[in-house]
């Protein structure tokens, strides 16, 4: 084993390179998920439902509502009252399409149809070149370069169904991941064998804990245990300096 | 005495549109326009439909373009483009860009101005229920009586007053004739001081229809009314002077009247700026400030 220290310099190096590139693409990859896509063509298709005498107003995060979201008035004739209700989308502050959406003011539906429609392509963009494009990318370098990239594709494709299926993102939730990529660059960077045991044993890891995190996320066990705060949800276990 | 038939007068047979279903002459209406509400529109003070508020504009453009010309008034002539945009916003050969943002407010603007500027006899009883309805009625009559309108009106008019209004508006342009006084009605029948609040106060911004509201009120011949965000309530104090005068001080001057309830409900749901010092919650403190 190679410990000199520029070694351990150009494992760092590559670490932050493979975090911060591996985050980003993940982050692009997932805002074209195909649920994403079918996420906005649903809201184009209840915003095109909805009367075009409705009106939509921004309501900002509160006590009652921890998330931000629009509130619709809809005018209904059977009781001749106008009824004001949550709309069934809630943009996220986090996502690229989020400044698309006004907030200033009522805003009738003509306006919200033309943003769900931007929306939409915004997330057809993302599917086409991201997400099929990732995919792609690393087909052609698993055949074209070396078989290590095919396991960057199952990583990727195994993060993209539970994102899709649990619409949530796992990867770096836990911080051991860190060390794992970490130690595994190092290994990597020892070469000949090592390089195929940092990449398969690294990748499993990865996979594993993306697994482990959707079941978390999913199953009925662990969210009654969430609601009760309980086992690894219990808010003590989190302050603990360990 | 043969006074068997003066004793028994028969009863005289009232044939009019009340009785036929539909509303003509002075009644009494039930809702939320309660009081002495009349619904009937002679011919010189009657809702101005789209062709007839064209023309009307047209003069009115022309006399103003023609003064401003003579005068060089140069304030009057930041006037001159927000009342050309108003008479596209009216036009349906217009052009695309000067008609496809805003149309609805712009006649809405028009439909105001209309009724407080033709020269015409005032109203009986100029009560704020009577002088609220009769604005909601001009400023919308125009928009049922368009033949045509852009994508997405309905909007467009929630927007700036509120769903119900637009639905009521939606329902009356889809009537084969529709007439202004069964809309009047209509309108009467319903609460619209939300609808009213809204629209005021996007009368009172000059990024919203301030500004439009300015220039068509000056080329009429009326004052200027108050412009500035969340100046909702004193657009709403000027129509009300402009419409009623001094003759609403009576009017409102008991303030347990459904004529005060109406002119509080619409005055509380307007936006508050706190370092304006005009803030009435009171119709008394709005007549007063009329009246001063």
């Amino acid at each position: 084993m190679d410990t000199s220290p520029d070694l351990l310099l150009s494992a760092l190096w590559l670490t932050a390179k493979i975090i911060s590139y591996g985050t980003l693409g993940l982050f692009l990859v997932s805002q074209g998920n195909p649920r994403e896509v079918r996420g906005a063509a649903i809201i184009f298709n209840y915003l095109n439902a909805i009367p075009p005498t409705a009106i939509f107003r921004w309501r900002k995060p509160d006590a009652l509502h921890k998330r931000g979201g629009y509130e619709v008035t809809v005018y209904n004739s059977t009781t001749d009252e106008e009824e004001a209700k949550p709309a069934i989308f809630h943009p996220i502050r986090f996502s690229p399409t989020y400044p698309l959406w006004p907030k200033k003011g009522p805003q009738p539906k003509s306006v919200m149809k033309q943003r769900a429609m931007l929306n939409f392509l915004a997330r057809l963009f993302f599917f086409i070149f991201f997400f099929l494009g990732s995919f792609s990318l690393l087909g052609w370098l698993a055949v074209t370069e070396s078989w290590h990239w095919g396991v960057a594709l199952e990583v990727l494709a195994v993060h993209q169904l539970a994102f899709a299926r649990a619409y949530r993102y796992f990867v770096w939730l836990r911080g051991w991941l860190f060390a794992v990529i970490g130690i595994g660059v190092w290994v990597y960077l020892q070469g000949e064998v090592l390089t195929t045991v940092a990449v398969c044993t690294a990748g499993a890891l990865v996979t594993i804990s993306i697994l482990g995190q959707w079941h978390m996320a999913t199953s009925r066990r662990f969210q009654s245990m969430r609601d009760l705060e309980m086992g690894p949800f219990d808010p003590d276990r989190w302050k603990r300096p360990w | 005495m043969g006074g068997g038939d003066e004793a028994a007068p028969k009863p005289e047979v009232v044939s009019n549109q009340i009785t036929q279903g539909t509303v003509f002459g002075p009644v009494v209406q039930a809702g939320a326009f309660t009081g002495q509400i009349h619904y009937h529109y002679g011919d010189e003070r009657r809702p101005l439909d789209l062709p007839a508020l064209r023309l009307w504009i047209d003069r009115i453009k022309a006399d103003y373009f023609a003064m401003v010309e003579d005068t060089g008034d140069r304030a009057g002539v930041t006037h001159l483009e927000p009342i050309n945009l108003v008479r596209a916003g009216l036009d349906d050969a217009g052009p695309d860009s000067e008609r496809r943002k805003d149309t609805i407010r712009r006649i809405i603007v028009v439909g105001i101005i209309s009724y407080l500027a033709r020269p015409c006899t005032p109203p009986d009883e100029p009560l704020p229920e009577q002088i609220l309805l009769d604005l909601i009625v001009f400023a919308l009559w125009p928009v049922v009586t368009a033949e045509n309108l852009p994508m997405g009106w309905q909007g467009e008019l929630a927007q700036i007053t509120s769903p119900r209004l637009a639905a009521l508006v939606e329902g009356s342009r889809a009537e084969r004739r529709p007439r202004a006084e069964a809309f009047a009605r209509a309108v009467a029948n319903k609460s619209f001081s939300s609808a009213m609040a809204t629209l005021f106060d996007d009368l009172a911004d000059p990024h919203r229809g301030g500004a439009l509201l300015t220039a068509m009120a000056i080329a009429s011949g009326l004052p200027a009314p108050p412009v500035g965000r969340r100046e909702g309530k004193r657009v709403a104090a000027w129509v009300l002077a402009i419409a009623g005068g001094a003759a609403l001080a009576e009017a409102v001057g008991d303030r347990d009247t459904q004529a005060a309830r109406i002119i509080v409900d619409v005055i509380a749901n307007l936006p508050v700026d706190p370092s304006n010092a005009f803030n009435p919650t009171d119709p008394l403190d709005v007549i007063g400030w009329l009246l001063s």
